[in-house]
């Protein structure tokens, strides 16, 4: 061999290791909850619980879980209905108004109520006018059914929609060729059809249900999370407390792993193109009829809610009693929601490259403890964390920094989707024609991919931000003593019965979160 | 290993490498020399888009050495990261950045020193002065391909690298385009290695072709010496339209139901023709018959029955209009002799100049 030029000596190491090395490093705190409930399911801390106890919870809950789920599916369903297969006027505009409250926080949706049929609230001042008997404090089972199920109806509407666009017309002329009536049909060709779509959002309503603690405990409604929040506040012991959420958490992702089941499946019918049927045409009274029910719901569900906190608002505003007005909490808010999402923006850049750019038994771990938290109901995954950081992590117990990580842990996925959507667009050909060109690789991340992926990097972080704003079990439970946000305003005074010092959180908690969340989610609401 | 390879713009020796059970390389030998094109063909999956991966740094050899200007770039505990190498590459799919506009794509090899000068050079070069503002989606397929290109001349590499860089175009614009891109090439005096699938395209434009089949290097050559002194019968075979018999050669000749042929073999072997060195004419005497006929205007491929089990397919002018059964008699221009079926394939490093089976031409 001839004399060759010193070459560059450098260590053989393949080129992405830093991306997993970062990408580890950062799922690492997902562990710790899910660990820790873990522990409480298979220690023996739940036993901390007495049995009848727990039996009881179960039964509420359950009971919660089928009612709103049940009202939810037929409210909701009518409504993917008429807005998806009718010729209904107005249909955008439905879409856009029955979708709009699912961004109502439960504890916004629970003041709402008390504050119109409470007492003195707007309906009943106005009932006790008109001579009516006083209302009692609306509460117990009916109360949350009402508000989660308004919440809810979203849900279902988003989950059966397309479905029901994409129902295969031909199908349902063969069965009434073959002499079948419209509502043998409906029966025995359309549901089955729908049946994927209508499980899966029966098993999301079902899980937001189970996760709720905003309305359960304004309403004063004993379900699971409710009870780990009296055990958390009453006892110094935080057994029994762990031991609930350990189960709660439990039932909780076997619910997750159902509606992921019912996903591929639900994929599997409405994925392939198709002739999608002419609208079915209604006539006047069926487009008032439709109408009819649309308002209705808009009105229950949106207009009246909103409108007795501008009420109470006014109230205040009138008697003078609207003093300590939540501008600290406002920004405070703001600024861990900022926080979070800025956070989370980093930190979901390795996890995003990882799982896009690889399909390996590692990268599908790495995605998995991503998406480990998505469903743990957050006042479990609080619970827990309180529990970790007062065993392993003492310096850590009530500090933002573990406020934020968890946050952060808890909403990755959120951020996660939209990045993963827009780095999926990068063709990898497009970084190694840096390289090429002489950029290292950071200055192809900075210079390529981070350009390409800042559209999703943002929609994701803004929805973070928004989610942050919003979040209240975990707040309650981590946060730094005093750290009192938006959210907490709103539950901690209307638990004391001061609607007029929670109604002005809460609209401006709407304002802030829910509108720009409506607006946000909307183009993949609608589509 | 010769030394001239320290000095050829890019080398590579012995590469091999696995993708957890499969292997893609597998002592794969490359040189490319100074200015010219080389392009490797063969079939989908042999380990072409890897080769060119790895002498881009893209990717790693398990073993194999590589070298950029007799600079190694890939050996025993070295490896040089892409952006080191001084090698230039065009992607199948052009990856231009498609938030920067031509220019900043153009530039974006280069540091600031002559920055503007030299992105107007190659924009020029490539027949895209004019085009700076534009964005990468605002041009057409052909025109993007040109930026591409642009884009890896900027820096004046040592060697562009050119993954199937035409098979994202519709048919027409293909042909129009290679012949642009080669005379592009050649006014640059950039060293090239193409890689394609696609015969033609390799015969076209190539200046050397270098054969690859099951992760290595079969023949290299310039088009018209390998298409006619093919290496092995896969070689014959990949490259153009081919008939293969047995045959026994005894006597420094093989006979043949269409002539005697001289040969320095002995024994069993195999024997190409190629359809265009087969003429065919009516007579009632011949002893092959027309089995079938594909009538394509300028010319006619015909397929006809010898003696012996012998099947060839003849391309030839269109007229006479013979029909399924008429018989024929059959003149071979040349035949091509292979050691085969029981030989090995013929080791990668074979150089185009060791002897081949010698082309023949029967006495009419």
């Amino acid at each position: 061999m001839g004399v060759a030029r010193p070459a560059p000596r450098l260590r053989a190491l393949p080129p992405n290791t830093w991306w997993w090395v970062l990408a580890g490093v950062v799922m690492l705190p997902a562990a710790a909850p899910l660990g820790v409930l873990a522990y409480g399911l298979v220690s023996g801390v739940v036993t901390t619980v007495p049995m009848a106890r727990l039996l009881e919870l179960a039964a509420n809950t359950g009971a919660l879980g089928a009612a709103v789920t049940s009202t939810s599916l037929l409210i909701g369903g009518a409504s993917a209905w008429l807005v998806s297969r009718t010729d209904l006027p107005g249909k955008k505009l439905a879409t856009v108004l029955v979708l709009t409250p699912f961004a109502v926080p439960s504890f916004v949706g629970a003041l709402a109520l008390l504050g119109a049929t409470g007492a003195d609230g707007i309906l009943s001042t106005a009932w006790a006018w008109m001579g009516g008997d006083v209302i009692r404090y609306p509460s117990g089972f009916w109360a949350a059914w009402l508000v989660l199920t308004l919440i809810s109806v979203p849900l279902v509407h988003l989950a059966v929609a397309p479905a029901v666009r994409s129902l295969n017309p031909t199908l349902e002329e063969a069965a009434r060729g073959l002499g079948a009536g419209r509502l043998k049909v409906f029966w025995t060709v359309t549901l089955p059809q729908l049946r994927p779509s209508l499980t899966a959002g029966a098993l999301l309503v079902g899980l937001y249900t189970l996760s709720d603690f905003g309305a359960v405990s304004l309403l004063r409604y004993d379900t699971f999370t409710r009870a780990i929040y009296l055990e958390y506040a009453g006892r110094v012991d935080r057994r029994p407390a762990l031991g609930l959420a350990a189960v709660l958490a439990a039932v909780a992702v076997l619910l997750v792993w159902l509606e992921r089941g019912t996903r591929t499946r639900g994929v599997w019918f409405t994925a392939r193109p198709r002739r999608t049927g002419s609208p079915v045409r209604l006539g006047l009274g069926g487009k008032i009829l439709g109408w009819g029910f649309l308002g209705t719901l808009v009105t229950v569900s949106l207009l009246v809610p909103v409108a007795v906190l501008i009420a109470w608002v006014m109230r205040g505003l009138i008697s003078g009693v609207l003093v300590n007005q939540p501008w600290a909490e406002l920004g405070r808010s703001m600024w861990v929601a900022l926080l979070t999402a800025l956070v989370a923006g980093v930190v979901v850049a390795p996890v995003a490259m990882v799982t896009t750019r690889y399909r390996n038994r590692w990268a599908g771990l790495l995605e998995g403890g991503a998406w480990a938290l998505y469903g743990v109901p957050h006042i479990a995954v609080g619970m827990a964390m309180i529990v970790f950081t007062l065993w392993l992590a003492r310096p850590l117990y009530q500090t933002l920094v573990l406020l934020v990580g968890v946050y952060v842990v808890m909403f990755l996925p959120q951020i996660l989707g939209p990045s993963r959507d827009s780095l999926g667009r990068v063709s990898p050909s497009m970084e190694e024609a840096s390289r090429s060109l002489g950029r290292s690789p950071l200055r192809t991340f900075m210079g390529i991919t981070l350009p390409l992926m800042a559209p999703g990097l943002l929609s994701g972080a803004a929805l973070v931000f928004l989610t942050t704003l919003r979040e209240l079990p975990a707040t309650l439970l981590l946060r730094p003593a005093g750290f009192e946000t938006l959210a907490i305003r709103v539950w901690s005074a209307t638990g004391e019965g001061f609607y007029t010092q929670g109604a002005l959180a809460g609209l401006l908690l709407l304002l802030v979160a829910a509108l720009p969340l409506a607006i946000v989610t909307r183009h993949e609401l609608i589509r | 290993m010769n030394s001239s390879a320290n000095h050829r713009p890019l080398a590579a020796h012995a590469l091999c490498k696995s993708f957890d059970a499969t292997v893609a390389l597998d002592d794969f030998n490359l040189e490319v020399e100074s200015g010219s094109l080389l392009t490797v063909l063969g079939p989908s999956g042999v380990g072409k888009t890897t080769a060119l991966r790895i002498l881009a740094g893209f990717e790693m050899p398990d073993s194999g050495t590589v070298r950029v200007n007799g600079q190694t770039v890939n050996g025993p505990g070295i490896f040089v990261p892409p952006e080191r190498r001084q090698v230039g590459m065009v992607f199948q799919d052009y990856a231009l950045f498609p938030h920067l506009n031509v220019a900043r794509n153009v530039a974006f090899g280069l540091d600031a020193h002559h920055r503007e000068l030299r992105v107007s050079q190659v924009l020029e070069m490539v027949g895209l002065a004019g085009f700076e503002k534009r964005m990468p989606h605002e041009l057409s397929a052909g025109q993007q391909q040109r930026v591409a290109l642009a884009r890896a001349l900027a820096p004046g590499p040592q060697v562009i690298l050119a993954d199937e860089p035409f098979s994202n175009l519709d048919a027409a614009l293909r042909k129009r385009l290679r012949a642009e891109v080669r005379s592009i090439l050649r006014e640059a005096r950039t060293t090239t290695i193409m890689v394609t699938h696609d015969q033609e395209e390799a015969l076209a434009v190539s200046d050397q072709l270098a054969l690859m089949n099951e992760g290595r290097v079969v023949q290299t050559g310039p088009p018209d010496h390998v298409y006619r002194n093919p290496a092995t019968s896969w070689v014959a075979e990949f490259l153009g339209d081919a008939d293969f018999f047995d045959a026994h050669a005894k006597g420094g000749r093989i006979t043949t139901p269409f002539g005697t042929f001289p040969t320095t073999r002995s024994g069993k072997v195999k024997v190409m023709v190629r359809p265009e060195s087969v003429t065919v004419f009516p007579h009632a005497q011949g002893v092959a018959v027309v089995t079938y006929r594909e009538f394509f205007g300028h010319d006619q491929l015909l397929s006809v029955k010898l003696p012996g089990k012998i099947t060839l397919r003849a391309r030839c002018w269109p007229q006479p209009a013979l029909a399924p059964g008429d018989r024929v008699a059959v003149s071979v221009d040349g035949i091509h002799i292979f050691d085969e079926p029981q030989a090995p394939p013929a080791p990668p490093e074979t150089p185009p100049g060791t002897p081949l089976p010698q082309r023949v031409v029967i006495p009419r």
